[in-house]
């Protein structure tokens, strides 16, 4: 029996029983990706709905699903065009593990996808260990036809979750900024987009310059910063209903807006007299609460995933750098040191580490470092890398990127610094923020 | 006939020309300009549009010069159209730098079309709407001084008009410390007015941070020109 080795430097985390068989360590950034085969799901019974044919929903569910893992670095993907095995309906649930081990496939998922009587779609995803000729994990996705994708996204992050012992990412979105025109007369819009770029929409038509939207973690409403009425301040965007709403009608500009894990506040910074300080905003009686008092630049707050700490930049001690505070205020200290500027913190959804932009020698990097300050490490080095965002599960980075005198596009980086990789995006792109895994 | 008409609510200086075009030029932005020349005659959509640079204290003339450029330009390519009348204002000149260099003399005035109390009257009065920072700083040098003293001479003689202070970054810096920083460069400005005698109620201060460079450039000399506070003239009421 073959049985990939693998080395557990997360094993408390593991979800992996003592038996078990592949895996995919996600920490080694040399590893090579995983051979895994999606053959398209398998129409149980010809039919028809709104979304297309089954056998035509099956190829689709297989591609998104291939795509979301081939995108982790972790997996390969087997070109659909390099075997022959047909998968029959029994074959689902009793893969024929000779056939896909003579293509050197270590993984196999497997699916069905079934209309149901009120239109709507049963997906059934397996997934298989080839060599050890065992079944991984399974799972069934009741959906109406339309939500194919967020199924076929749910059984890419559950054949990641099994092999990886980490929670998947891939059924999630970004919202970010649209970006178009000449430099002296940018047009930004906000968009929003699955984790994937299916599904891109914008959500404001330009007449506005819009920055740093951020999710509210029950994902249906964004904070974001808009110079509407050349009154530059910090508002709310219902996703559902398309409103937009001013959180408050100060005189002094408000940015750098982000919620609290709970969702009832909102941190930013809002600018008085050329001095600038975080407050928050409490959403339900809008009283405001200054955190920060010391003159100098306090700004891009990013609140701790357990609420109770709060980490933001500052230039209080000359150039800017990051600390961290108590989500009152109280207790504020810099953590990073070394040479040049840290910038736009944000702390990681499980916890460990802040990610930021590192600024020195004309260039933008980011990296990441424990709360405490300690273990920095850096990810990229470009003309200008800004603007971390976690994917939900702390494991991947994405950030935009600007080519001196060029574009501006979205980029992906894993924790362990490997994988690289621009972020399609219709038109340039800017200030990227994942959502949580949705519900 | 080049006329000011109006100056609409972001500084831009619509100057008729005749039945068949206006052009309008951007005037409280820095160099290099643009100019944009749109016909509104029934001849359909004739549009040039010219960027270039000038140094600030020949802005007004060359915008009246290359305004004809752009007209004339425009018009060649139209030949149902009549030819673009004679321009024949101009406004007064103006230098900014220290009366030290004798070899230029100052251009004859030959009258002139800026209308006093204007956006294009400003500019050309104080020598700059705008002025200049070092790399992270918002300390106003003695140039920089010097030019919004002369905005605050100006702003004496007209007490009715408002005006918006802009403070702009440079592209290296974050997102929002950029927008503080343009904040912390709109202030020092507006207080060095407001220390001359300029009514803070009647000065307003908005940052665009790195949002609306007025170079579209990645080298030494275009940040130079990024990190600044732009002194617009608000629209009349």
């Amino acid at each position: 029996m073959f049985m990939r080795t693998l080395s557990l430097a997360f094993l408390a985390l593991s979800l992996t029983p003592a038996q078990a068989v592949i895996r995919v360590d996600i920490n080694s950034g040399i590893a090579q990706p995983l051979p895994i085969a999606v053959p398209g799901f398998v129409a149980t019974a010809p039919g028809t709905t709104e979304a297309g044919s089954t056998a035509d929903l099956g190829v689709r569910i297989a591609q998104v699903i291939a795509n979301d893992l081939k995108s982790s670095g972790l997996f390969r993907p087997l070109d659909p065009a390099a075997y022959t095995t047909q998968v029959t309906p029994d074959d689902v649930m009793r893969p024929q593990y000779a056939a896909w081990r003579t293509v050197a496939a270590q993984a196999l998922v497997t699916g069905n996808v079934t209309v149901n009587a009120d239109g709507g779609l049963t997906i059934g995803c397996y997934a298989y260990d080839v060599f050890s000729a065992e079944e991984l994990a399974r799972q069934g996705f009741v959906t109406t036809a339309a939500g194919w994708r967020r199924a076929a996204h749910k059984c890419a992050d559950l054949v990641y979750s099994r092999l990886t012992g980490e929670t998947g990412y891939f059924d999630s979105r970004i919202v970010y900024v649209s970006e178009t025109g000449p430099r002296t007369r940018r047009i930004k819009r906000l968009a929003v987009m699955d984790q994937d770029g299916a599904g891109h929409r914008f959500l404001t038509q330009g007449q506005n310059l819009v920055l740093t939207p951020r999710f509210a973690p029950n994902q249906q409403t964004l904070t974001y910063m808009s110079f509407e009425g050349n009154r530059p301040r910090v508002w709310l965007y219902t996703l559902g209903s398309g409103r937009q709403e001013a959180i408050g009608d100060f005189p002094n500009m408000s940015f750098a807006p982000r919620f609290s894990p709970d969702g009832s506040n909102l941190v930013f910074s809002m600018s008085v007299g050329g001095n600038t300080d975080i407050y928050r905003m409490d959403l339900g009686s809008r009283k405001l609460t200054r955190l920060t008092t010391q003159p100098g630049i306090d700004t891009a707050p990013s609140y701790s995933p357990d609420g109770s700490r709060i980490v933001f930049e500052s230039d209080r001690g000359g150039t800017q750098q990051l600390y961290v505070m108590a989500a009152d205020g109280s207790g504020q200290q810099r953590i990073s040191f070394g040479e040049g500027r840290a910038a736009t913190p944000v702390w990681s959804p499980r916890g460990d580490l802040i990610a930021f932009t590192r600024l020195g020698g004309g260039r933008f990097s980011i990296g990441v470092m424990k709360p405490d300050g300690s273990g920095e490490r850096l990810l990229t080095n470009a003309y200008q890398d800004e603007g971390p965002t976690w994917s939900p599960n702390g494991r991947v980075i994405l950030f935009f990127r600007s080519a001196r005198g060029g574009p501006v596009n979205l980029w992906s980086v894993d924790l362990s610094g490997q994988n690289e990789r621009r972020v399609a995006t219709p038109l340039d792109g800017s200030d990227p923020a994942w959502s949580p895994l949705l519900p | 006939m080049v006329t000011i008409v109006a100056i609409d609510g972001n500084g831009v200086a619509i100057v008729a020309v005749d039945g068949n075009g206006v052009a309008l030029i951007a005037v409280n932005s820095l160099v290099p300009k643009v100019i944009d020349v749109k016909e509104a005659g029934p001849g359909g959509a004739c549009s040039a549009r010219k960027v270039f640079g000038m140094s600030q204290r020949f802005a007004s003339l060359s915008l009246i010069a290359l305004t004809a450029v752009a007209i004339s330009a425009c018009a060649t390519k139209k030949k149902d159209l009549p030819p673009p009348p004679p321009v024949v204002g101009t406004v007064v000149p103006q230098t900014t730098a220290p009366v030290d260099n004798g070899s230029v003399p100052p251009p004859a005035m030959v009258g002139t079309t800026v209308i006093p109390g204007s956006a294009a009257d400003f500019v050309a009065q104080a020598g700059a709407d705008h002025v200049l920072f070092g790399y992270d700083s918002y300390e106003l040098d003695e140039d920089a001084r010097t030019i919004l003293g002369k905005q605050a001479e100006w702003l004496a003689r007209y007490p009715a008009v408002k005006v918006t202070v802009e403070g702009h970054a440079d592209e290296r810096g974050t997102r929002e410390y950029n927008l503080a920083l343009g904040d912390r460069r709109a202030t020092a400005a507006k207080n060095f007015l407001a220390a001359q005698g300029v009514d803070t109620g009647r000065m307003s201060v908005i940052s665009y941070g790195k949002e609306r460079p007025a170079v579209d450039g990645a080298d030494e000399a275009a940040w130079a020109q990024n990190r600044r506070a732009v002194t617009v003239v608000a629209a009349k009421p």
